[in-house]
């Protein structure tokens, strides 16, 4: 008796689901929503800068009756932020008018760290023991054995001492997105390597998929967390670079002048920034803090520094947000 | 091996300050290279960072060699980094494990955002608040002012040694035999001198701890998440133990070693906050030291300092390894 036998019917894989499938089945949570709220209120104040500011972006706007020893207004419906007396200019004005300038280096600085980090990390995760993991964590240790503040000051004085036209934000935001992804490295490397050994790359590998594919296909996008926990604190790495310059030299006016409190501090040759006069948050900050507190336990004309730490603060607590429920979110979907 | 790698290590951090503070510098003034006098200039510096010969000038009061105006300065960091430390450790580890654990609402999502903040506070910001919200009760306690050091300051000193300093308190600065003043006051019994030396310490370890703590509780937060999500969490659960002994007694050994890594993964980012502080308080400390050097342009001192913090991360970083093999409950590396 002869007679084929009919096999099961053959098992079909659904195609997994879109993005905007994904977002149906599990919404994201209410802090995403909120972060990226928050990012986009600071993207539309940073266009409306560009288009209020346009023609002197790179300078803040100084009057000088605002200078002492003229009489320099405080908090008003007219200057909601008060004004900083020493470079003579409003301070609402000046936080709006260095949005751009804020967003633009933060972004940068984050995609070349985070980037560069997250691809080193997980290729070393990935071929962990081998000679490539090993020359990646050499540098990234010997790197990550410097505080970054430290580091970023100086490489860029070196450059600046060097090439000292061609030494501006540009070359900073390249050196410190350089200096930044040793950090995700070696994070992402960790949660590779524990990607790597599970059974689902274990069988792709048997089926023949290519490092390449397991890499960008498996290993990547499970091994993001660690990148969304930092990219956060990063923020608070560069805002306070930036406003370390000007405090270097905070407080070392002549004790004869009588207007001391309210002289700008001038930047050091090492700066990124062009003058004190650039409109950067960090920069506000230091130089609010410098003008703000005259000397501990004397008057504190706090407004002067709070309100430049207020828009570095919510930047990154959206920011923070953002990541917090996006990395909720994949753990859930994926 | 391991030892070799961080002599490679530390000689990869020299080179890259001898390109970036010496050769750098010197193209910029039209000097030139060759291959030899390029190897040669590295060689000497390495040379002279390993044998201690660390240069010779003038450091605000201080004139001589650097090694000693170091060696001066380190008890000062270490005591100060010891409370530090300290504090930190004492709010990190069950903040990060009331966050991570997720069973008490609100807890996480104002942790997350309180260290968040926390960390988007640079560290001077942080003194400054500090600094205003103690002066007063300071000045009127102790008749002395909270900044300045980590010892009382000199008008202090001169009004209440009225005939002239104690001859184990060198410059105003430090102190003698141990240079922990700490220490040295408790040798000498000058209880109110450790009074103020006690709470400024406290005060400047605080300032570290609220900055450092941010960043310890973002990383170590995620480790208990997954710690909780584990299997033998779950069948401890269904067999009926306390929330309580699952989060301090299971949980809380279980992810020790990880914390102690992601210390030694964030400790640049510590001892950048302490040299800030010391920076910002003027503590006779290593960071304080290597940030003034930095500042005035005295590169000897600054390359010897930023040396010394790289020994330190390196070795602690190897240390930790050996330790989180000897902690872990699961017995990981003890093969």
């Amino acid at each position: 008796m002869t007679g084929s036998i009919a096999g099961p019917e053959p098992f079909e894989i659904p195609p997994p689901p879109t993005v905007r499938e994904q977002f149906g089945r599990h919404p994201p949570r209410a802090e995403m929503w909120v972060g990226v709220g928050v990012l986009v209120a600071y993207v539309a104040a940073a266009l409306s800068a560009i288009a209020v500011f346009w023609g002197h972006l790179t300078r803040l706007t100084v009057n000088p009756v605002w200078i002492p020893p003229f009489n320099v207004p405080g908090m008003s419906w007219a200057h909601p932020f008060g004004v900083l007396p020493g470079i003579g200019t409003d301070l609402f004005g000046a936080v709006w008018q260095a949005t751009p300038w804020d967003l633009s280096i933060v972004l940068y600085i984050l995609a070349i760290g985070a980037t560069l980090g997250f691809l080193l990390g997980a290729i070393a995760g990935l071929h962990e023991g081998r000679s490539l993991d090993s020359a990646v964590m050499f540098v990234g240790d010997s790197l990550g054995a410097i505080p970054a503040f430290f580091l970023i000051i100086v490489l860029f004085a070196g450059f600046k001492a060097l090439a000292p036209g061609a030494a501006g934000i540009p070359l900073f935001i390249v050196l410190f997105g350089l200096i930044l992804w040793p950090t995700y490295a070696r994070t992402v490397r960790g949660a590779a390597r524990t990607v790597a050994a599970e059974p689902f790359v274990e069988s792709a590998r048997a089926s023949g998929a290519k490092d390449s594919r397991i890499l960008f296909h498996h290993v990547m996008p499970n091994s993001l967390a660690p990148v969304l926990a930092q990219l956060p604190l990063d923020v608070a790495v560069i805002f306070f670079v930036l406003s370390v310059y000007p405090w270097f030299n905070c407080w070392v006016f002549p004790e004869t002048n009588p207007y001391a409190q309210y002289l700008v501090p001038a930047l050091p040759a090492f700066s990124p920034l062009p003058s004190v006069s650039f409109p950067e948050w960090g920069n506000l900050l230091a130089v609010g803090v410098c003008e703000g507190v005259t000397f501990v336990g004397g008057p504190n004309y706090w407004w002067m520094y709070t309100f430049p730490l207020l828009a570095i603060v919510l930047l990154g607590i959206g920011i923070g947000l953002f990541c917090d429920g996006l990395e909720k979110w994949l753990r859930v979907t994926q | 091996m391991r030892a070799f790698l961080l002599l490679a290590q530390l000689l990869f951090v020299l080179f890259l300050l001898y390109v970036t503070l010496n050769v750098m510098p010197a193209l910029a003034a039209h000097q030139s290279f060759t291959v030899v006098s390029f190897l040669h200039g590295f060689i000497q510096m390495v040379t002279a960072m390993f044998t201690g010969n660390w240069g010779v000038g003038s450091f605000e009061i201080y004139t001589g060699p650097y090694y000693q105006l170091y060696a001066d300065y380190v008890p000062g960091s270490i005591e100060l980094a010891i409370f530090g430390l300290g504090i930190s450790a004492l709010i990190a580890y069950p903040v990060s494990l009331l966050a991570g654990w997720g069973r008490l609402p609100g807890v996480d999502a104002s942790a997350r955002l309180g260290t968040l903040a926390g960390a988007l506070l640079p560290a001077f910001i942080i003194g400054t608040l500090v600094l205003f919200a103690v002066f007063f009760g300071f000045v009127n306690y102790f008749h002395d002012i909270p900044d300045n050091g980590l010892i009382p300051s000199p008008q202090w000193i001169n009004q209440y040694y009225v005939d002239s300093p104690p001859a184990w308190l060198v410059s105003y600065t430090y102190t003698r035999p141990t240079g922990f003043p700490l220490i040295d006051a408790a040798i000498h019994g000058a209880w109110t001198f450790e009074a103020i030396t006690f709470t400024k310490t406290l005060m400047q370890a605080t300032v570290i701890a609220i900055a450092y703590v941010a960043i310890f509780v973002r990383h170590a937060r995620v480790v208990v998440v997954s710690a909780r999500q584990e299997l033998h969490i779950t069948a401890a659960r269904a067999r009926g133990l306390s929330e309580r002994t699952l989060l301090w007694q299971h949980t809380g050994r279980r992810v020790l070693p990880t914390f102690l890594l992601i210390f030694a993964l964030t400790i640049p980012a510590y001892i950048g906050t302490q040299c800030v502080v010391e920076g910002y308080f003027i503590d006779p400390g290593i960071g304080y030291l290597t940030l003034a050097s930095l500042t005035q342009g005295l590169f000897e001192p600054f390359e010897a300092g930023v040396f010394l913090i790289a020994i330190l991360v390196l070795v602690w970083t190897f240390a930790v390894d050996l330790i989180v093999y000897r902690l872990d409950p699961r017995g990981v590396g003890r093969t």
